[in-house]
């Protein structure tokens, strides 16, 4: 199960990945790279939980709480940009 | 068991939002579609991995990656929302009624008295 | 919020964070949250104390949980199903307890609920402007974030801190 929890991650960052390259606006990249972050987190965790080593854990945590202000200061940008 | 059972129903929430984002042709759609399942779905992830862990440190650092998730989740979410309805191009929306409009214009004009 | 509640509050961080609850830990956590606090003082505002009910911010908790799970459930219902059901739009909320604490729980907690996203808020006057994906209802959407209002105020408790005129003044809770 843990298997098909992984192939379903990877699929849903090859959506996020398509959304990222594609575009067609900053906006949408932005929705693209956050989703591709939440994959990424999701991976950690499953990876922990699959091999009961919890190295990476660390690394889950210092995402929660930077990814967040990238998004913040992108939006800033966005509206700096069209403002 | 419920643990993997968990983290594979969280990974499909992530699944679902991410067709979401590619499926809706409006910005702020995707961004709903994006909001909703990375607070559930990630949380559920983190539950079922919590389930499966045994070492007290590790759950406790998946406990806090989750508080903060939550706590810090919505508010990007809104920052990016927000970009998004200030900076479209408010012709070419299917908004059946916008009521931000007076503010968007203001804002537009550069006398933006307002915080998110 | 008390400092002795703030200094807990990042106690309680750091023991997370460290994963063990020892002598060592807890005199560290102690020490380090009191030079934080005095390395940057919290901006004191002149609102009243609130006196935050518990039974409140349960009810509230859970309400937030059921919106979760629904909004993950509309929205799949919606990406999922050939035909789209997206009728959007943006209203405008004027919320009437117009302080900084309720001001923000409502717009956050507005993420998590099915087809919502505040897109953008203003504090003078307490104007949250939200964005719904399913509009198919203006009235009902309007109720929906006044019960959430009720909910917040209710969890938060105490008085506003700033006066309401008696007009819009709140009408019974449920």
């Amino acid at each position: 199960m843990t298997q098909a929890a992984f192939v379903v991650l990877a699929l849903a960052g090859a959506c996020f990945a398509y959304r990222l390259s594609r575009g067609p606006s900053l906006a949408d990249r932005v929705i693209g790279l956050n989703g591709f972050l939440l994959v990424g987190m999701g991976a950690l965790a499953v990876h922990a939980a699959h091999t009961g080593i919890g190295s990476f854990l660390p690394a889950l945590v210092a995402l929660a709480l930077v990814g967040p202000i990238s998004n913040g200061m992108i939006a800033r940008f966005i509206e700096r940009l069209g403002g | 068991m419920i643990g993997e059972l968990l983290t594979l129903i969280g990974s499909i929430l992530v699944l679902i939002s991410a067709l979401g984002v590619v499926r809706f042709a409006d910005p702020l759609a995707r961004m709903h579609a994006l909001a909703k399942a990375s607070t559930l779905g990630l949380l559920l992830i983190l539950v079922g991995a919590a389930i499966n862990l045994s070492d007290m440190n590790d759950i406790t650092s998946v406990a806090l990656a989750g508080i903060l998730h939550i706590l810090t989740s919505p508010p990007a979410s809104n920052m990016v929302s927000r970009a998004i309805y200030l900076e479209r191009d408010a012709t070419h929306t299917n908004d059946v009624i916008d009521e931000g409009a007076v503010t968007l214009a203001r804002y537009r004009a550069g006398g933006s008295g307002s915080s998110a | 919020m008390r400092s002795t509640t703030r200094i807990v509050w990042l106690l309680v961080f750091w023991l997370l964070a460290w994963g063990e609850i020892s002598a060592a830990n807890v005199a560290s956590g102690l020490l380090l949250g009191t030079a934080l606090l005095v390395a940057f003082p919290p901006r004191r505002r002149p609102t009243r104390a609130r006196r935050v009910s518990a039974l409140g911010t349960a009810r509230l908790i859970v309400y937030v949980i059921g919106q979760l799970v629904t909004s993950n459930l509309v929205m799949a219902r919606e990406i999922l199903s050939p035909h789209s059901r997206i009728r959007s739009g943006v209203l405008a909320y004027q919320v009437r307890d117009a302080s900084d604490e309720v001001l923000t729980l409502i717009a956050n907690i507005i993420a998590l609920t099915p087809g919502a996203m505040t897109v953008e808020a203003s504090r003078t006057p307490a104007v949250i402007y939200v964005h719904f994906l399913f509009l198919h209802d203006v009235d009902e959407a309007r109720r929906g974030i006044a019960r959430l209002e009720r909910l917040v105020v209710a969890a938060l408790g105490g008085p506003s801190p700033i006066p309401v005129d008696a007009s819009t003044s709140k009408e019974g809770s449920t």
